[in-house]
């Protein structure tokens, strides 16, 4: 009996300890905040987090800010659902604009009112995006910046197909002629606009939809499949028909597709307006050198009037999970106080969402289009903020791609697409 | 306190069944509670974000089932997928396989070992490396192949986004990754032929291509069930390497049964149609395990 008990323990003890080995390793005052960003938000010396990260470890000793970084946007979303779920969450997490309904509707992130309203910084973001960090009149997150979407041009390419490298298209007519005329596949296509599954596919498309007069969803319902979505669809297909985009834009990452543009893979393009990031990896890195490489414009419509651009960008929020609310926002405090997202925007060619930066002359130095952004802004739009707008995007970028595969023609695909949008809505 | 009686039977019997009770305990948890938990998820309308919220969530019965068995995309390009990319990896994976294998075993060839290493390494290569790789070497414009393409003066090809070459483009990459592991298992099997038999054979007059469809191949039989067992398993529940390769896409025409569960439950939320697929998928790899343990039955006898 004996030599059974002591077995017994000895099994008991062996699946027990490694339970505890992975917990508490560290000393009994040592606090950790978790911080859950994207690939592109830390590692630099300008990244906001990485500011507030130093600030905060100097202000309490004992205190480590842990990043968990993601790779690309939607992994930054997977991962806090899914630590959620593990009831793991982290202490500060970014949440991409689109996806606030769903995450707060699912019950994932805590109202941030009484902070924001003892947060002297609070008053200085522009009220639109006050707003929109809402939800059912309580507050739960801060803007980082926003970015819209803009149509950019190859100016060396254009010289040498014969055009005027200072006239971009107006039109959708005149961008399949301008991209027929400097197309010369494989070296160099003449349009780009991103295809693979991902946000930014439905994200650009939209300003196709609403520049053509149309709309996503319209009183409770998809709006997208009528006549102005049609003739936007219309375009992507006739891009890929023409030859003058290839379907690698499918297969491409959305940073690779830009990096396309960037790098004279492209003859134009929509990107969004972080776009200087990319030709600053392809060596294109003063305004200068970049207003000699590139014209930038509002995204051309049927009749040649700008549409509208598409406005996203990310959040920061707290967990309702996290059990270190106060330090969380005394976290996010930092990284979104006006200096850190003031430096972080230049830096990196961001739309600052603050009315104290908007005349701030440094961004017409640091971002090469920033008057075009200026003159976009008035007409931006925005996503509808719904919790079902993930399946919503999702419907809409699989029409898209069929209609650009040729599996499917532009009126049953978005119909069908339609269709399942209006079930989910129900 | 009456003393537990046991005898010294039962006491060894119980002493012997202790050893397995961290295992087992180990198995129930990682094992059976998920299986179980996943077949409770498949019954309910289930979303990630609710899951996370930890907001309650319906019981819908079958309709996860229901759906699943309605889904078109799953039907008319997920299985069909699926079955090109197990069928056509394992078979030629073991074609492939056993034919180094009797090559690289022919006393003529010089610098065997060395040869057997090299195809293995991409066995050892990790997935993710094999796939990027891959997709770089099938590029439109700056790939191997369509350089070579472009320099022979042919037309490029973008293989990754076309609907007729992306499954057979994928299912190279895992031929190559997976060969050299068939390979092993053959080389393993081809030592347990007596040499004696080849002997008498070749006195018999037979020649080389006699000697491996007589004897070479009816005896490695086994060896091929056992390899076949393993890579229809392991391919059947791929997912690393055609998620970094395609994401599935074009528009889920290199979808595989695994990625589109994945896709389901984590990319748009919908735990409770994933559990389903997973449920499927679960069915289909008992049914296939089942099947293979009778015919390795058979062949035993």
């Amino acid at each position: 009996m004996r030599q059974f008990l002591s077995v017994f323990v000895l099994a008991a003890f062996v699946l027990v300890v490694p339970v505890f080995a992975g917990g508490d390793t560290e000393a009994d005052d040592a606090i950790e905040l978790t911080v859950l960003v994207g690939h592109w938000t830390v590692g630099a010396d300008d990244s906001p987090f990485e500011a507030a990260k130093r600030e905060l470890e100097s202000r309490y000793p004992g205190l480590t800010v842990v990043f968990d970084v993601q790779q690309g946007g939607g992994n930054v979303k997977s991962k806090l659902l899914n630590s959620a779920a593990a009831g793991e969450s982290p202490d500060v997490a970014m949440v991409d604009s689109n996806a606030l309904g769903e995450m707060v509707d699912a019950g994932l992130l805590a109202p941030i009112d009484s902070y924001v309203n003892d947060w002297a910084d609070w008053s200085d973001i522009l009220p639109n995006f006050q707003r929109a960090g809402s939800w059912d009149g309580a507050t739960y997150a801060v803007f980082m910046n926003t970015d819209l979407r803009v149509f950019v041009w190859n100016r060396q390419l254009f010289a040498a197909a014969g055009l005027d490298p200072d006239d971009g298209p107006e039109t959708w007519d005149q961008v399949l002629e301008i991209a027929r005329a400097v197309n010369d596949p494989p070296r160099v296509y003449g349009m780009m606009v991103p295809g693979g599954s991902s946000e930014h596919l439905a994200h650009r498309w939209y300003s196709f939809l609403w520049g053509a007069g149309g709309d996503i969803i319209a009183d409770g319902q998809a709006a997208f499949d009528r006549s102005s979505g049609v003739q936007a669809a219309q375009f992507y297909r006739d891009l890929i028909a023409s030859g003058v985009m290839p379907l690698d834009v499918l297969a491409a990452s959305p940073d690779d597709n830009d990096r396309g543009v960037a790098s004279g893979s492209y003859a134009m393009g929509v990107v969004g307006s972080w776009f200087y990031n990319y030709t600053r990896e392809a060596g294109i890195d003063t305004v200068d050198a970049f207003n000699e490489a590139f014209g930038v414009s509002a995204i051309p419509s049927p009749d040649g009037s700008p549409s509208p651009a598409g406005a996203g960008g990310w959040t920061v929020t707290i967990p309702a999970q996290s059990e270190q609310q106060d330090l969380a926002w005394e976290f996010i405090s930092i990284a979104m106080n006006r200096e850190n997202q003031r430096t972080w925007a230049i830096s990196r060619a961001y739309v600052p969402v603050r009315q104290s930066l908007a005349d701030d002359t440094a961004f017409t130095e640091s971002i090469p289009f920033y008057p075009v952004i200026e003159q976009t802004l008035p007409i931006a739009r925005t996503r509808p903020a719904i919790p079902e707008y993930p399946q919503v995007s999702a419907a809409i970028q699989t029409a898209l791609q069929s209609i650009m595969l040729g599996e499917s023609e532009v009126e049953p695909a978005l119909d069908a697409a339609a269709a399942q949008v209006n079930q989910v809505l129900q | 306190m009456k003393q537990l009686s046991l005898s010294d039977k039962q006491r060894s019997v119980l002493f012997a069944y202790s050893f397995l009770l961290p295992l087992v305990a180990l198995y129930v948890f990682l094992m059976f509670y998920p299986v179980a938990r996943g077949a409770l998820w498949s019954l309910q309308d289930l979303s990630l974000a609710r899951l996370a919220g930890g907001r309650p969530s319906d019981y819908v019965g079958l309709d996860n089932y229901r759906q699943l068995f309605a889904d078109a995309t799953f039907w008319g390009k997920v299985v069909p997928n699926t079955i090109v990319f197990v069928a056509g990896s394992v078979g030629l994976q073991i074609a492939i396989g056993t034919a180094l294998a009797i090559l690289l075993n022919q006393r003529f060839i010089v610098g065997r070992r060395i040869m057997r290493s090299v195809v293995l390494l991409p066995w050892v290569t990790a997935n993710v490396i094999v796939a990027y790789s891959w997709v770089f070497i099938y590029d439109s414009r700056v790939g191997l192949l369509n350089t070579f393409l472009i320099d022979l003066g042919l037309n490029p090809v973008s293989v990754l986004t076309s609907r007729a070459l992306v499954m057979p483009a994928i299912v190279l990459a895992n031929v190559w990754k997976g060969t050299a592991f068939a390979m092993l298992v053959q080389s393993s099997g081809l030592q347990t032929i007596p040499d004696e038999l080849y002997q008498a054979a070749s006195i018999d007059g037979a020649g080389n291509w006699k000697m491996i469809t007589k004897i070479t191949l009816p005896l490695l039989r086994r060896f091929t069930l056992l390899n076949i067992l393993y890579a229809t398993m392991s391919t059947l529940n791929v997912f690393d390497l055609i998620y970094i390769m395609t994401g599935g896409g074009p528009l889920n025409n290199s979808s595989v049964v695994g990625l589109y569960m994945y896709q389901q439950a984590f990319t748009l939320g919908r735990f409770g149609y994933g559990a389903a697929i997973a449920m499927l998928l679960l069915a289909f790899n008992f049914l296939l395990t089942f099947g293979f343990l009778k015919w390795f039955g058979k062949e035993a006898q």
